[in-house]
């Protein structure tokens, strides 16, 4: 079983398998993951692209890695941005690490929504996600959808461990605090399983 | 089990994998349901946490095959142009290849120029060394320029059409800068023994110090301000907020808006060392993918010390950052420095070679400050003073060995 470690520096070395490889394997991940940034697909597939440009173009610059997902995770998440800041024109905002406000959506949300019949539970389930910030949608997303460690995080997020933990911790507990029991057991009436 | 656990709130529940890994074990036995009896509260949190899970549980949706498809025969092609991109610089002297062949090779080798020109470059290949004792200026077209002075100064003119050297000659630009898409640069070389200052188009003064090569276009055309540095400079920016000004070192990239600092990044240092003086900047790797590593804001009176092994950014708040900028006005002055060091940078400042006795140079840490006006020869005295040690100056080459009646330190 190979590691991450051999197929990037065997991606960094040039043999031929490792792109196809790498690529293969996260695509699908990057292209879900830039969907919590934007609707727009074409801009989705292009910034991919353009990543993996980038990498073959610096292929012998590149830093080493033992996560690749986490790598092209945060390239990408970079990337998108900008692109999306250039976009919407948003003046002169230097900083790379200037609040963003990324628009993580659960899909909980968006299948509910719609449904006629479902109207009443949506808005129960759109008020509980509501009650947290995109940020701390965005940081829940790396911690229980990308089961990414507390290190990973803080590299992605640019900032420290005790506010990453905080982060996460503060938005559960609103998470929870919207948890009514009259919504609990709502919630429990559309279990899906 | 374990006893914490009783005691989590819901939060901690969800957010510990251990204790989710031990509730999914527990709950195939009969066991949780007698424990969940037992205890209430235990109960309640472990439902509360069961639909915050629920809530958090992202269903993807799937991605299209054809867009997966369309998006790798773009990276293949790019790939394989790129790779070719290369044979055709390294063989283009074989003519055997079928014309047609070569005009598809061509092509694809524009269509990377093209993707290349968007990005702006991450380095700056300056020209290799010679063995030249003079400063020189190579401007974008090629021409060489010998700024003679020891001390020698390069000043381009607002419109960047022209620059003026050592107060005197004036050397009028190409109008190459005009056209071609990508800014041509321009080199000043600094050999060891020399210094230079280089005004640049937006006002902004580059001091340089010995051993160094800074790459500067005659106008800032686009967006930010773009400089290329190895070596030792100190910058004094010129503010203008629409364009950010960055220095890009072989490892690190520093963007400022305005500001004064000294920046150290000599091929044989282990670390790149920017020291700021005045205002705010930003540090960050200088690596294919520049965004892994995250940015270091640094404030006013602060060094920042990115170490090339471990790739690491420290930052310390420095109480004499004139020690750091003393240079540009020809003192040298150091704070429990190590001796290694001090005897570095007089091997820059006066361009001669020190050779060691075995055991030397020792780890020792000295202060003192040194005149750099004086000869290499007054600077010794005073160096081995402080240094404790003997030296014998033999043209370019300085052989230093302890002193005999110093006992040998750790």
């Amino acid at each position: 079983m190979l590691n991450d470690s051999t197929i990037w520096n065997d991606f960094r070395g040039g043999k031929g398998y490792a792109l196809p490889y790498i690529y293969s394997r996260q695509v699908e991940h990057l292209y879900r993951y830039g969907r919590k940034f934007t609707n727009d697909e074409e801009l989705i597939k292009d910034t991919i692209q353009e990543m993996f440009y980038h990498l073959i173009r610096s292929r012998d610059t590149l830093g080493e890695t033992d996560n690749i997902r986490f790598y092209l995770m945060s390239a990408f998440k970079h990337r998108i941005i900008r692109r999306i800041q250039s976009e919407k024109h948003v003046g002169e905002s230097l900083n790379e690490n200037d609040p963003f406000e990324l628009k993580i959506e659960y899909s909980y949300e968006d299948e509910l929504i719609g449904k006629e019949t479902e109207r009443k539970k949506a808005e129960v389930i759109r008020k509980v996600l509501k009650a947290i910030s995109p940020r701390q949608r965005e940081i829940l997303y790396y911690r229980y959808s990308c089961d990414y460690s507390y290190e990973e995080i803080c590299k992605l997020m640019s900032m420290n461990y005790d506010s990453a933990r905080k982060m996460v911790f503060r938005a559960l507990k609103s998470l929870r605090e919207h948890l009514d029991p009259s919504d609990l057991i709502l919630l429990f009436l559309f279990k899906k399983n | 089990m374990d006893n914490k656990y009783l005691e989590y709130t819901a939060e901690e529940m969800v957010d510990d994998r251990n204790f989710l890994i031990w509730l999914s074990h527990l709950s195939e036995t009969q066991e949780l349901d007698k424990l969940l009896d037992e205890n209430p509260h235990f109960a309640l949190k472990i439902r509360e946490a069961k639909e915050i899970i629920r809530l958090l549980a992202v269903q993807e949706e799937p991605v299209l095959q054809e867009d997966v498809n369309a998006m790798w025969e773009n990276i293949a092609r790019f790939d394989r142009t790129y790779q070719s991109g290369f044979t055709i610089r390294r063989y283009h002297y074989r003519l055997k290849y079928a014309a047609a062949v070569l005009i598809i090779l061509m092509l694809s080798t524009l269509g990377y120029w093209k993707i290349k020109q968007v990005e702006s470059p991450q380095w700056y290949t300056f020209k290799p060394d010679t063995t030249v004792q003079q400063s020189r200026l190579i401007l974008a077209s090629g021409k060489e320029i010998n700024l003679k002075k020891d001390e020698s100064t390069i000043s381009v003119n607002a419109k960047g059409h022209a620059i003026r050297i050592n107060n005197d000659s004036l050397i009028a630009m190409s109008d190459l800068s005009e056209k071609s898409a990508v800014m041509p640069m321009n080199q000043v070389v600094v050999p060891y023994g020399k210094k230079s200052s280089v005004e640049l188009e937006d006002g902004t003064k580059v001091w340089l110090n010995a051993g160094s090569k800074l790459a500067f276009p005659d106008k800032f055309t686009g967006s930010k301000r773009e400089v290329f540095l190895e070596g030792e400079a100190y910058f004094n920016v010129t503010h203008d907020k629409n364009k950010p000004f960055f220095v890009k070192t072989k490892e690190v990239v520093i963007r400022v808006l305005g500001t004064k600092f000294n920046v150290s990044a000599y091929r044989a240092d282990n670390e790149v060392m920017t020291v700021l003086v005045e205002g705010a900047v930003s540090l960050r790797e200088n690596k294919g993918i520049n965004l892994l590593g995250k940015e270091t804001i640094l404030n006013a009176h602060q060094r920042a010390s990115f170490n090339k092994t471990d790739l690491t950014t420290r930052v310390s708040d420095e109480g004499n950052v004139g020690i750091y900028t003393a240079w540009t006005e020809g003192w040298f002055p150091f704070c429990k420095e190590p001796l290694v060091n001090v005897f570095k940078k007089v091997e820059r400042y006066y361009n001669v070679q020190f050779v060691y006795s075995e055991l030397f140079p020792s780890g020792d840490l000295i202060s003192g400050k040194l005149d750099l006006k004086d000869s290499i020869e007054d600077v010794m005295k005073v160096l081995a003073d402080v240094a404790k040690v003997t030296y014998r100056i033999d043209q370019k080459k300085i052989f230093i060995e302890l002193k005999q009646e110093m006992p040998m330190r750790k």
